[in-house]
This record gives structure tokens, C-alpha cells and sequence, in this order.
């Protein structure tokens, strides 16, 4: 046991050791100098990993492209543009100078990039159509794949921002917070809460599961209820409205289909139907509506839900300690949380 | 009495020193599973190196010192004096992770140092010092050499020049072969095969290896060089070596293979096929659906007209018995028989019939035998045997 973790306290070392002699180097103008081909950076392992489909032990170098496995021992990527990744066990993924693609298993982000004034084009994680970005170049967090569909991403310092197939904005991750997102079927779908606020003439809401602001439009607006809410907590539900642009710190504009007043934060639990959409841990089951309700629903394994999301077509769940169910977080056929 | 109180003096003075000394490890356990503070001195020296190892890890400002530590401590620690090695690369201090990977290969002179030196000279674009690392871990290679293959195959242009300079041998022969046709490198992949049945084991996995290399090329539709691939494999006498415009295992004396360039035999969905020397039988049942392929060779042909000569026999099938023979060329239709009836030329047991066709261009090409119920017809359980196919240019 002692000799494990000895064996992966050393990879971890090699890994460091390389990201900074990678990443610092570079920036200096040093690096790879000479190399004929574009080496992206190295993986360093305790134990025995693949890559490209070949067991390598150690160490090795990586080219664009590379598919990694991790084995029994965590894999320690270090980037020559100073990103540092730790492909966790069992689990794998396509490495390319900007990004990994994982695709099973889970991976930590140490290092997002070498240095803040460097971050233009940070590194990035591609997950079941999701693309999640750092922030910062000092974000770390953890991406891990679960089950058929979800994606959990854990910010531990800094901040992720989560993207959906069409680059849309659909999450923004902050420090000490977990979000499992789900890819639902209809794309483009939106089920949101938050105050409505109103700015320049223009509705504004931020999304309180997943941060996002988005502008609301449509006709609902010009019901005389309507104006009631301002200032409210709401939830709205409708679709992205393609090719509009949205006022500024908005990132899309939704046109609505539906509003309901939603009881303030901290209220009782939702109804029979799920209102509200406030449901407290352990009650996803009828939160969401859906199969398996709000994660968790399904298996309720150390998960507390508080709100489900949907936005760009994908469901959003804050999560709360660490590990998410692996139940459903609401089918693109649920119903309404609210009336 | 005197010597009594001399042994329980002793035997005090013993357990004291055993005390001591249990409680510096498990205070050394304890500093090592917390870690040291930052810039703290090291707070214990009891022998461990891999304790330092990990305080590297853990703190990757102080990792020199820690491996240094390690190093005084262990200095024929392999893995300290790469990740010393790695450590001076990070501060850009190349001679001294240099030194270090040359260290870690006296220490070890197994696998894993070579190939982390030739790793790190690789990086550094040392073409010389890189080459030198990468033949010596080519030599020690007894796993996959893939990923050495792969350093070697991006340094040097040209899948035979990397081979000489990493050493010729069957397992890197092999290794690079795979590593080329992963990459669809079918020129190469040919140069590289050629050398293998020189050198390998042909009876055995390399026979296999340059087989299916055969299909790959097949179907990546480079005929000359899968030609060649399936000749360099057939023996002395090889009956079963392939030439231009002539089919392979004509008579059906040796069962096909369905590899390379011999015949490949569908089973008729919901029907059979029997292989006897000479004679290759198909029974079509009812429930077979309209069309399938129930045989077929690649061929290559030069552009120009050939002649199928074949013998065949049917029982129970329709009048028109729906059995045709159809050209193909990248995966299009180029020619097509008729539907062969009973009116072909009679033989003592069964008919000889001949179809005539041309090729546009030349290349690669399947003849297929196939079943294709002819319109107004009803399926009928029955048989169709071949005993030759043979094609010649007229």
C-alpha cells in the first residue's frame, strides 16, 4: 500500500516537475527547442498506462491526438502550455495542445494554463458534447463523466464556465461548487429561475442553479401580470431564440412560454408537481418530474440537489457533497415544474 | 547480584534506545504523511529516500532539495535520478538533467532510464543523443514498441531509414508494421512487411500479422502492394500465388480462406455452404433473402476484356436460377452476367458456362458469385455447386 502510493507520489513529482520545466521554459522561449515534431507535452504515471493503445510504463511523450488510459495509477498530464491534468484512474481521454476530449472516467484540472497573462486561450475539457473552460489560469476542478449521459463539474478554486454543443453559455461553476449537467433531447431548451430584473427597457434574469444571465422575450411580456414579477423570483420556461443578441452580461435571449412565481429561497418544498424547483436534498424524486427527478431521485448516493435547470438544452443540478447519483436529471419529455 | 544490575542496566539502556528509536519513525511517518512546511528544513534523515521522493511531490518548490536528499540517501535510486533529471529540465538546467538521466541509466540499466533519457533528448531535439537513447531502448524492448516507434517515426522521415537507425529486428519489424497500418501508411507498411517475411516467422504470428496486412490492403484498395503481400506468404510451391488477371484456388481444391487473395464464402442467410475438394455447395432455402453474395475474390486486372470460364451445377432452384456473376470496383457495380439458366454446355456432372466482360481501367476488383431472385420467380429451396472458376484474357 505504502509502496503505491510512494510509486504515485513520485509520477505526480515527474509531472510537476515537467508541467513547470514545460510551461516556464516556454515562456521564455526555450522548451521543446529543436523538436521535430510538435510534442504537446508529457504523461507520467506510477505505474504502467496506455497510450495510443500500447502499454507505456513511466513516463512518455505526447503528441497531438493522443489517447490516453490511465491504469491503475492516476496519469499525470503536463502541457507545454503549462496546463496541468490528472487523468484519474481507469479512466481516458484524447489530449491535444488545447484541450482534452474525455472520454470515460474523471480528470482533475491542477493547472488551467502557465500563467495568467498567457490564459487568452485556456485549456479546456470536452465531455459528452460539453466543453468546459476555466476561467483563470489558477482554476482547478474536477470533470467527471458519470453514467450514460451526465457530466459533473466541480470547481475547487477560480471558476468554469460550461458550454454546450453550440458554444452557448449554459453554466458558470464558482469556487466550492459541484454541477452535474445532462445533454437533454430537445436542444435549446430553457426552465430557469431566478429575479427578474429589468435594465435599459430589457428583461434580465440570472439563472440561480447555474449562474447565467439570459434576456427574456416574448409575448408573455406584454401581459399586464407580467410586470408584477420585476423584481420577483420567477421561474420561466421556453426556448433559445436563435440568431437575437442579447443585451450585455446577457448570454442568450429566451423567448418565453411560460412564467410562474416561484415561493422565495429557503420556502417549503415544492409541491406534488415539483413548484418552485426548490426542492430540499432528497426530495429530486418529485422536484423534477422527471425519470429519476433530481439526481437524486435514481439513488439518492450521497447527493443533495437543490434546483434543477435546464438551459441550452441541457439540465443542470447543483450538487451538494461531492458525489452525484447516477439517476436521471430530467428528460427532455418532463413536465413543467410549474404552472 | 553485580551482574544481575549490570543486565537490567543494560537491558534499559536497550529498550530506551528502541523507544527512541520507534518514536523517530513514527514521527518521521507522521512528517512524512503531512508534509513539512513550506521552506521547513528536513526534519528527519532516517534512511527512507522515498520519503523524500514524495515530499518532492508534494512540494514541488522544495522537489530539488527532496530529490538531492533522496539521492544522499540512495544515490543507485533510478526513479530519484529521473525525476532529479525531470526537475533540472523544469528550471531549464539541461546539462544537469542530463547528468541525471545518465545517472539513473547507470543505476538501471533496464528499460525504463533509456527510454525516459530518450524521451528527454527527444524533446530537447538532441537528434544524436536521442538516436543513441532510443537504440539502446529498441535493444532492451521485449513490450510493444509503439511508442518508441512512434518518437523514432517523428524524428526520422521514412518508416525503413527510422528502422535501420533504431536496429533492424523482427519485433520492431512487427511493431512498426502495426504502428503504420494504424496510420493507413500502406507504402511504408509494404516496405516494412517485405523485410518481416525475410526475417520473421512466417509458420507462425508474423504469418498472421502479414495476412491480415493482406486484407488491410485489399481493402484499402492497394492491389499491387497486396499482391505482393500474398505472394510473399504463399510456400514453394505456392498453387495459391496470385497473378494478374487469374483467380486464385481455381479448382476449389483447398478450402478457401476468405483471406487475401483466395475466395471469400458467405453462408446464404438461412441456407448452408459445404467445401469438399473441387466442389463448393450452397444450399439456398426458401426464407434466403432476394440478393446475397455467396462468393467472391479480389482480383487484379489490367484494363482490357476477360473471359470466366466456370463449371456449376444446380438442383431445385427455379429455371431461372437467380446465380449471376457481378464485377465490382471500389465497391461499384462494373459488370454483371445474366442469370445462368440450364441451357449452358453440359458436362458429365453439371454445366460449363462462360461470361465475357471488361474491365475499364486496371486496378483492383471483386468477382462476385451472387444470388438475385429474378423477378416473377418464387424462391425454391435448392443447391448450387461449383467445381472451378477460371479467368483468362481472351
Amino acid at each position: 500500500m505504502r509502496i503505491d502510493f510512494l510509486r504515485s507520489a513520485v509520477a505526480a513529482g515527474l509531472a510537476l516537475h515537467l508541467a513547470a520545466g514545460m510551461g516556464l521554459p516556454l515562456a521564455a522561449g526555450q522548451g521543446f527547442a529543436g523538436a521535430a515534431a510538435p510534442a504537446i507535452g508529457v504523461v507520467v504515471t506510477s505505474g504502467a498506462f496506455r497510450l495510443n493503445h500500447a502499454t507505456v510504463r513511466s513516463n512518455a511523450t505526447l503528441f497531438e491526438g493522443a489517447m490516453v488510459e490511465a491504469g491503475a495509477a492516476p496519469a499525470r498530464l503536463a502541457l507545454t502550455s503549462g496546463a496541468q491534468l490528472e487523468l484519474e484512474t481507469t479512466s481516458a481521454g484524447r489530449v491535444f495542445g488545447r484541450h482534452l476530449a474525455l472520454d470515460h472516467g474523471a480528470v482533475r484540472i491542477d493547472r488551467a494554463a502557465g500563467s495568467a497573462s498567457g490564459f487568452s486561450a485556456g485549456f479546456s475539457v470536452e465531455a459528452r458534447g460539453l466543453t468546459i473552460q476555466p476561467d483563470a489560469s489558477g482554476s482547478t476542478g474536477r470533470i467527471w463523466l458519470i453514467g450514460e449521459r451526465r457530466v459533473e463539474v466541480s470547481a475547487l478554486t477560480g471558476s468554469f464556465r460550461a458550454l454546450n454543443s453550440q458554444g452557448m453559455l449554459i453554466a458558470k461553476i464558482v469556487a466550492g461548487r459541484s454541477l452535474a449537467l445532462e445533454p437533454q433531447l430537445i436542444p435549446g431548451r430553457y426552465r430557469i429561475t431566478g429575479r427578474l430584473l429589468r435594465r435599459e427597457g430589457h428583461f434580465l434574469l440570472t439563472d440561480e442553479t447555474t449562474n447565467v444571465t439570459v434576456e427574456v422575450a416574448g409575448s408573455v411580456l406584454s401581459k399586464p401580470d407580467f410586470i408584477r414579477l420585476l423584481g420577483q423570483r420567477a421561474e420561466f420556461n421556453g426556448f433559445a431564440r436563435r440568431g437575437a443578441t442579447p443585451v450585455s452580461d446577457a448570454a442568450q435571449v429566451v423567448e418565453v412560454a411560460q412564467v410562474t412565481p416561484a415561493p422565495p429561497q429557503g420556502s417549503a418544498p415544492a409541491g406534488p408537481d415539483g413548484a418552485g424547483g426548490t426542492a430540499p436534498a432528497g426530495a429530486g424524486g418529485s422536484a423534477g418530474g422527471a425519470s429519476g427527478g433530481a439526481g437524486g431521485g435514481a439513488s439518492g448516493a450521497a447527493v443533495s440537489v437543490t434546483m434543477i435547470a435546464i438551459i441550452g438544452g441541457v439540465a443542470a443540478a447543483a450538487v451538494v457533497g461531492g458525489l452525484a447519483a447516477s439517476g436521471n436529471l430530467g428528460g427532455s419529455t418532463a413536465p413543467p415544474v410549474s404552472r | 547480584m553485580f551482574q544481575s544490575r549490570l543486565f537490567a542496566r543494560i537491558s534499559i539502556l536497550g529498550f530506551t534506545l528502541a523507544l527512541g528509536g520507534t518514536l523517530r519513525l513514527a514521527l518521521a511517518e507522521y512528517t512524512w504523511r503531512w508534509g513539512p512546511k513550506p521552506g521547513a528544513e528536513w526534519p528527519m534523515t532516517i534512511g527512507n529516500s522515498s520519503y523524500f521522493k514524495d515530499w518532492a511531490e508534494r512540494q514541488p518548490a522544495l522537489a530539488l532539495g527532496a530529490l538531492r536528499e533522496a539521492l544522499r540517501l540512495n544515490p543507485r535510486d533510478s526513479t530519484a535520478w529521473m525525476a532529479l533529471g525531470l526537475a533540472a529540465e523544469r528550471n531549464g538546467d539541461m546539462e544537469q538533467a542530463a547528468d541525471s538521466f545518465f545517472a539513473a541509466e547507470q543505476c538501471d540499466r533496464q528499460y525504463l532510464p533509456v527510454w525516459t533519457s530518450a524521451n528527454f533528448f527527444f524533446r530537447r531535439g538532441n537528434d544524436l543523443q536521442f538516436w543513441h537513447a532510443a537504440t539502446r531502448a529498441a535493444a532492451m524492448s521485449y513490450d510493444d514498441p509503439a511508442p518508441l516507434i512512434e518518437l523514432a517515426d517523428h524524428r526520422q522521415p521514412g518508416a525503413i531509414a527510422a528502422l535501420e537507425r533504431l536496429g533492424e529486428s523482427p519485433h520492431l519489424e512487427r511493431g512498426y508494421l502495426r504502428f503504420l497500418i494504424g496510420r493507413s501508411r500502406w507504402q511504408e507498411a509494404a516496405e516494412v512487411a517485405a523485410r518481416l517475411s525475410l526475417h520473421g516467422d512466417i509458420p507462425g504470428n508474423d504469418g498472421e500479422l502479414l495476412l491480415n496486412f493482406t486484407d488491410r490492403l485489399i481493402e484499402a484498395n492497394q492491389g499491387e502492394a497486396a499482391l505482393a503481400a500474398w505472394n510473399r506468404l504463399q510456400k514453394f510451391p505456392a498453387p495459391d500465388r496470385a497473378i494478374r488477371g487469374k483467380l486464385v484456388n481455381r479448382n476449389f481444391q483447398r478450402r478457401p480462406s476468405g483471406h487475401g487473395f483466395d475466395w471469400r464464402v458467405t453462408e446464404p442467410p438461412r441456407g448452408s455452404v459445404h467445401w469438399a475438394p473441387s466442389r463448393l455447395a450452397f444450399r439456398l432455402a426458401e426464407m434466403t433473402p432476394d440478393a446475397c453474395i455467396l462468393l467472391e475474390q479480389p482480383v487484379v486486372l489490367d484494363s482490357g476484356r476477360y473471359r470466366l470460364r466456370f463449371a456449376y451445377r444446380t438442383e431445385g432452384l427455379a429455371e431461372k436460377s437467380g446465380l449471376r456473376w457481378t464485377l465490382l470496383h471500389d465497391g461499384r457495380v462494373e459488370a454483371s452476367s445474366g442469370v445462368w439458366d440450364r441451357t449452358a454446355t453440359k458436362v458429365s456432372n453439371g454445366l460449363v458456362a462462360e461470361w465475357n466482360f471488361r474491365a475499364a481501367k486496371a486496378g483492383l476488383y471483386e468477382l462476385a458469385w451472387i444470388y438475385s431472385r429474378v423477378p416473377g420467380t418464387s424462391h425454391k429451396e435448392g443447391r448450387a455447386e461449383l467445381a472451378f472458376a477460371s479467368l483468362e484474357a481472351p
